[in-house]
């Protein structure tokens, strides 16, 4: 049933408003599970219109299944949407809400009922088919949305930030949910999010969009640890970055000179570019009691300790750098305030940015 | 970017559809536009245009005009009295409960939907001079005979104020539901004492709203005809009863043209005059003045303005001015506010009483309009039973209705998805211009048409009666319409769209049953003009039967007695039904809303 979903240099123009969506290429292969993050603005919601018919491309191409559709007006595209809020239709029970996809293509009644009451168990909403809308909770709601998005088998399922009004609680059930069933039915599903842990759980690959363009798209691991550039490291979990030069020292190796002056070994991965920028994950940076310790990257003071539980988050002045610093607690007593401690990580924990 | 790199798409019907979606949105707008157009900008051009003789340019018309004694001081006390009797009201009511303030506002709603000939018919009752004021005055030993209230200019004022005073507090009340009260408490505990609270902080928010209410009032006031007309005496002519005696009576057209004009103009001025203070939707519907929909528009400047020059010269006087007030009537201010209570009491007794008088009339066992009835009979009701001409007013007046119903509503829905959702300019504009019908006097449309029909050749005909009756009707339907389609979720049609509903199947199954109740609504109300609707009634009617307004009118007028109160009762409850049933709707809608509420805290 899953379909490749193909977006081809799409860009999208507003009247005056300017460019929403610069360019924009995609593969999406069958099945797979793309999610597109970004903050507000970034024109995720603006591709995922796009792709449902509701916004025609300036310039570009859009196949589905290996066929265009931008000519097709979104009725006949095949597509199955869970929106934010829903959209469920007031006047209709949620038996109809689900019915509706088959009732509108004319499917046989006796069919449709059989499909609808699959679709309601696939969420485990049987005995709610005969309430309206307004008489279900939020999470109930957005399960009828599922339920009504997937219920004709379509080529591709597009979800536009389905969690957002829900509580924190709810919301991890239904990422639980979410994944279940896009395993359960193996559908193509492009995801729109502006919060990195959605994307992170639910997606087999995740695109970074900033100011209408792709930044990179990749599975989660890697973008975690390979961003391609400081904006999605940013995105994308906490960091520290620098800016950074390479020089080579007395023996030939190729070393990072910080803004502080201090030297560090280059991650192998270093090219020849001149000027760099240098990301280390806080909880890559291993934090170490005392002020000279052989080998160590930095020194610095502890200015603020922050007890999280499972980690302790440092604030450190390390010469004229600030860096957060994650420190797993395993039993040790906290570093306090003011201590002098040494920080060190392995070359090729940091990461060398393009921009 | 280069436009040339970017591959340019081989445009499908489709798309060029959507290229052009600028100027299809405003298709559904024909209906509307043609109706508007047609049938009240070409005739109100047609008339202004002959009053000064077209290119003959001969404004004797307009010389003789301004020397007739025409008086728009009746309009001046009705307006001040609805905002002074109104404001306490409104104020009330936008602090009270939802469900206390839908069973206030009941009895403000069932005079305000009872015919004005109803309401005034009832006033020719009650101040009459055998009518329950005189009655009581003679009894409480006040006066030896009855003295003359009936054709005065006190009558005209208390008749024209009970037919506006429920629409300004109506206007009012949509502002001050808006106001947040919050803020009156925030100033309370920053060290306001009450009066100065009301005077520094609610007051100013709420102008806009008085400031709408004294517009709206005033010109529907300089345009009355009927209660002038029954209750008022000589020296009240209002300028439409000159209108009315220049062309029916005294066909003296030209008279009546330029009459038409300056009544059309005096309208316009105001009108201009309030949009430099408050945006003119707000005086139709507080919805439509909702940031977003006017822009920066929204802010009174002007109104602030002055204000602003106003409290800088006279801040130490309102200082002492507002403490010695705050002696004076704080004890009044207390928390349960007994007084305004007692007002609000007051007043919904004075807007509901005319409606108790004729129902009570109505079981009269006299041949007589006297009040109160000597005695019991259902007389008047059998006899209305029987009366085969009220029966055929009442057909005329269903067939008329129906028919501008269907034609106001086709017309004002699609104009009104028209005016919403097209992305062009200028909607604001267009919006207004589909509100003028009832915003300019009756009488002006009401002349224009019958010089316009009879040029047409459709005056007499149940074609040119229905335009006329939906020329009127129309606005509101755009009023309700435009407001419920701003309200309308569209990503309920996205999702019928992206699920594979073709746009006409969207309309059937998904965006017309939601808009139901709107229509309900819409459909009622344009109902109720028309078969209200008497002035263009009497001028494009000829020989086709009569509408009940005016058969009422007739009877009014030539043979007063308790029969009128029968046929009155019968639509009061009417109106009391449609009022009741849609107030236990909202009822209902509140409860349920309140009961989901908690049902969704507890699932949370």
């Amino acid at each position: 049933m899953s379909t490749s979903l193909v977006l081809r240099n799409v860009s999208k123009v507003y009247g005056r408003d300017g460019r929403a969506v610069s360019d924009f290429s995609l593969d999406v292969a069958p099945g797979e599970f793309l999610t597109l993050l970004g903050p507000s603005g970034s024109g995720k919601t603006t591709v995922l219109k796009m792709i449902a018919g509701f916004e025609t491309p300036t310039a570009g191409e859009i196949e589905l299944g290996g066929e265009s559709v931008v000519t097709l007006p979104p009725y006949r595209r095949g597509i199955g949407m869970v929106f934010q809020n829903y959209a469920l239709f007031p006047h209709m029970t949620v038996f109809e809400n689900v019915a509706f996809p088959l009732s509108v293509r004319d499917v046989d009644r006796r069919e449709i009922a059989v499909k609808a009451r699959e679709a309601l168990a696939l969420v485990h909403l049987e005995e709610f088919a005969d309430r309206y809308p307004t008489q279900l909770s939020g999470g109930q709601q957005q399960r009828v949305a599922l339920a009504r998005a997937v219920v004709f088998r379509p080529r591709i399922l597009l979800m536009d930030e389905p969690l957002g009004a829900l509580d924190r609680n709810l919301r991890e059930r239904m990422k639980t949910e979410i994944k279940r069933i896009q395993r359960e039915l193996r559908m193509t599903v492009v995801y729109v999010t502006h919060d990195q842990d959605e994307a992170l759980t639910l997606s087999d690959r995740i695109a970074v969009m900033r100011d209408g363009r792709l930044v990179q798209a990749a599975p989660g691991p890697e973008l975690y640890n390979r961003p391609a550039d400081s904006f999605v490291a940013r995105f994308v979990g906490e960091s520290n970055i620098f800016d950074c030069e390479v020089v080579a020292d007395g023996a030939g190796a190729r070393m990072l000179r910080l803004p502080n002056g201090a030297l560090v070994a280059a991650p192998s991965a270093a090219g020849e570019v001149v000027a760099h920028r240098l990301m280390i994950r806080p909880e890559r940076i291993s934090i170490l009691r005392g002020e000279e310790v052989s080998g160590a990257a930095l020194s610095g003071r502890i200015r603020e300790a922050v007890f999280l539980g499972e980690t302790t988050r440092y604030e450190i002045d390390a010469e004229g750098l600030s860096l957060t610093v994650k420190d797993q607690n395993r039993g040790a007593a906290p570093f306090p305030v003011g201590a002098h401690v040494a920080l060190t990580w392995r070359p090729d924990d940091a990461v060398l940015l393009s921009d | 970017m280069d436009v040339a790199t970017e591959r340019v798409r081989p445009r499908s019907v489709w798309q060029y559809l959507r290229a052009t979606a600028g100027l299809r949105s405003l298709a559904p707008a024909a209906p509307l536009a043609i109706l508007l157009v047609g049938f009240f900008l070409i005739p109100l051009t047609v008339i202004v245009w002959d009053s000064f003789g077209g290119l003959a340019l001969d404004f004797a018309s307009y010389r003789r005009i301004l020397t007739e004694p025409v008086y728009f001081k009746v309009s001046a006390y009705v307006t001040l009295f609805s905002i002074l009797l109104g404001y306490p009201v409104a104020y009330l009511l936008s602090s009270l409960k939802p469900r206390t303030a839908i069973v206030v506002s009941t009895f403000l709603l069932i005079p305000l939907f009872t015919a004005f000939l109803i309401r005034t018919y009832a006033w020719m009752v009650i101040l009459g001079r055998q009518g329950i004021v005189n009655n009581t005055l003679i009894w409480l030993g006040f006066v030896d005979e009855p003295i003359q209230i009936l054709n005065t200019t006190t009558a005209v004022v208390i008749g024209m104020v009970h037919v506006l005073a429920p629409i300004g507090i109506f206007t009012m009340y949509a502002v001050m539901a808006q106001i947040d009260r919050r803020l009156v408490a925030a100033a309370q505990v920053l060290g306001a004492n009450p009066v100065r609270t009301f005077l520094r902080v609610y007051l100013p928010m709420s102008l806009p709203g008085v400031f709408a209410t004294a517009t709206l009032v005033l010109i529907m006031a300089i345009g009355f005809y009927i209660t002038p007309a029954l209750l008022g005496g000589p020296a009240d002519t209002m300028i439409s009863q000159l209108i009315v005696v220049q062309t029916t009576t005294l066909l003296n057209f030209p008279l009546g043209y330029a009459s038409a004009t300056i009544l059309l103009l005096a309208t316009l001025a105001i009108l201009f005059l309030a949009s430099l203070f408050i945006p003119l939707e707000m005086m139709w519907s507080a919805h439509e003045a909702q940031p977003g929909t006017g822009g920066s528009r929204i802010r009174p400047t002007g109104a602030r303005r002055v204000r602003h020059a106003l409290s800088a010269g006279l801040s130490p006087v309102f200082r002492v001015v507002e403490n010695a007030t705050f002696r004076l009537v704080g004890p009044l201010m207390s928390e349960r506010r007994i007084w305004q209570w007692v007002f609000t009491a007051t007043m919904l007794v004075f807007f509901v009483a005319p409606v108790i008088v004729i129902v009570i009339l109505s079981f009269s066992s006299s041949p007589f309009v006297t009040f109160p009835p000597p005695g019991f009979s259902l007389q008047w009701y059998e006899k209305l039973y029987r009366a085969a001409d009220w029966h055929a007013a009442l057909i005329a007046s269903l067939q008329i209705g129906g028919a501008a119903v269907a034609v106001g509503l086709v017309a004002g829905t699609a104009g009104a998805f028209a005016l919403v959702r097209s992305p062009l300019r200028g909607k604001r504009a267009l919006f207004l211009l589909s509100l003028s019908p009832i915003v300019i006097p009756v009488i002006v449309l009401a002349l224009a048409l019958y010089i316009y029909e009879a040029r047409l050749g459709l005056l007499g005909s149940y074609v040119g009666l229905v335009i006329g009756h939906a020329v009127l009707a129309t606005p509101y339907v755009v009023v309700v319409m435009a407001s419920a389609v701003r309200g309308f979720d569209r990503t309920l049609e996205h999702a019928a769209s992206v699920h594979g509903a073709r746009p006409a199947t969207i309309l059937r199954r998904v965006t017309l049953p939601i808009l139901k109740p709107a229509l309900t609504t819409a459909g009622l109300l344009a109902f109720l003009i028309s078969f209200d609707e008497l002035l263009v009634t009497i001028f494009l009617l000829g020989r086709l039967p009569q509408t009940l307004p005016i058969k009422f009118w007739n009877d009014i007028k030539y043979q007063f007695d308790p029969l009128l109160s029968a046929a009155s009762t019968v639509i009061i409850l009417a109106v009391v039904f449609a009022v009741g049933i849609s107030q236990w709707l909202r009822l209902r809608r509140i409860k349920r809303r309140a009961v989901l509420g908690n049902g969704q805290e507890m699932t949370a």
